[in-house]
C-alpha cells in the first residue's frame, strides 16, 4: 500500500479521497490554486502545495505543476479524481514516465475509451450489445444522418 | 511535546522577524507569538498524545504568508521576488558553482537569481525589479511553491 500520495484535485472530490487514504493510513498532499488557498480539503490534507494562480488552466490542469508538486512531497503516486485531468491520457503517461503510479485507468485504456468511436467498435468486437447508432462517426450530409437514423429508430414515414 | 522542537520554532520566530506563528499537527497546536518592543515571546501549547513530523511543504505554506507581511520592526522592505512554479530551489547553476546572487548583490532586470527545477528541468528564474538583494528567503535544495516569496530586492 502507499506511503504517501498527492491528490490532483479539489472540494468534495478530493475530501472523498481523503477519507478513504485515511482509513487506509495513507498520507495526503492536497494541491490548490491560490483563491483555494483556505479550502477546507486544503487544511484537512497532511501537506499542501500551491500549484498556480486561480484559472484552472494554469493550476488544476497544470500538468507540470501538479507533477513537480509530487516530486519535491516525495507522493508516491497520483490520484486525479473526477473531471480535471482524470481523463486526459498524456497527463496518465506523462505521471507514470515521471515515476508515479496514476491511479486510474492505463494511458491507452483511456484513449481507447475515451474516443467515442473507436470505444463502440472495441465493444462490438469484444461483442458486447451496444444501442443501436451510425457505424463510426456520422457523415456531413444530413440526408445521409437521417438515413441512418432511419435505418435504426425513426419510423419509416419520417 | 518535544522540547527541541519547540526550541527550534521560537528561535524561527526570532529570526525571521515573523510576529506570529501557529502550528497544527494532528491533535496538537503550538502558537508562539511576539510582544514588541520588549521582544518577549510567548508560547502557547496543548498536550496530545503523538506527535507527527512536521512536513516542509505544510510548514512553508504557514510561514510563507506571514513572512510576506511582517508586523515587527526588524521586517525587510522591498519588491519580493515569488517563485512563478513548484519545484525545488537551487542558488547557482550546479553544485559546485558560486550562487547567482547573494545579500548585497546588485541585481539589473534580467539577471538570473536563481534556478527552480522541476521534472529534471532547470528554470532559470530572472529578476524583473533591479535593485540590490536584501534577503534570500529560502535556502539551498528546498522545496517551494508556486508564489513561495523567495528575493526581496531593494
Amino acid at each position: 500500500m502507499f506511503d504517501k500520495i498527492l491528490i490532483a484535485n479539489r472540494g468534495e472530490i478530493a475530501l472523498r479521497i481523503q477519507r478513504a487514504c485515511r482509513e487506509l493510513g495513507i498520507k495526503t498532499v492536497a494541491v490548490h490554486s491560490e483563491a483555494d488557498k483556505d479550502a477546507k480539503y486544503v487544511k484537512l490534507a497532511d501537506e499542501s502545495v500551491c500549484i498556480g494562480p486561480a484559472p484552472s488552466g494554469q493550476s488544476y490542469l497544470n500538468v507540470p505543476a501538479v507533477i513537480s508538486a509530487a516530486e519535491v512531497t516525495d507522493a508516491e503516486a497520483i490520484h486525479p479524481g473526477y473531471g480535471f485531468l482524470s481523463e486526459n491520457a498524456d497527463f496518465a503517461e506523462r505521471v507514470e514516465q515521471s515515476g508515479f503510479v496514476f491511479i486510474g485507468p492505463r494511458a491507452e485504456t483511456i484513449r481507447l475509451m475515451g474516443d467515442k468511436v473507436s470505444a463502440k467498435d472495441t465493444m462490438k468486437k469484444a461483442g458486447v450489445p451496444c444501442v443501436p447508432g451510425s457505424d463510426g462517426a456520422l457523415p456531413d450530409d444530413p440526408k445521409q444522418i437521417i438515413q441512418i437514423a432511419k435505418k435504426n429508430w425513426l419510423p419509416s414515414d419520417y | 511535546m518535544d522540547l527541541r522542537k519547540l526550541k527550534k520554532l521560537i528561535d524561527l520566530v526570532e529570526e525571521s522577524g515573523i510576529s506570529e506563528l501557529e502550528l497544527t499537527e494532528g491533535e496538537e497546536k503550538v502558537r508562539i507569538s511576539r510582544n514588541l518592543p520588549q521582544g518577549q515571546n510567548v508560547v502557547y501549547a496543548q498536550a496530545a498524545p503523538v506527535m507527527h513530523h512536521a512536513p516542509a511543504a505544510a510548514t512553508a505554506p504557514a510561514a510563507a504568508p506571514a513572512a510576506e507581511a511582517p508586523a515587527a520592526p526588524a521586517a525587510i522592505e522591498g519588491h519580493v521576488i515569488k517563485s512563478p512554479m513548484v519545484g525545488t530551489f537551487y542558488r547557482s547553476p550546479s553544485p559546485e558553482a558560486k550562487a547567482f546572487v547573494d545579500v548585497g548583490s546588485a541585481v539589473a532586470v534580467g539577471d538570473t537569481l536563481c534556478i527552480i527545477e522541476a521534472m529534471k528541468l532547470l528554470n532559470e528564474i530572472e529578476c524583473d525589479h533591479a535593485g540590490v538583494i536584501k534577503a534570500i528567503l529560502v535556502e539551498n535544495g528546498q522545496p517551494v511553491e508556486y508564489g513561495e516569496p523567495l528575493f526581496i530586492i531593494g
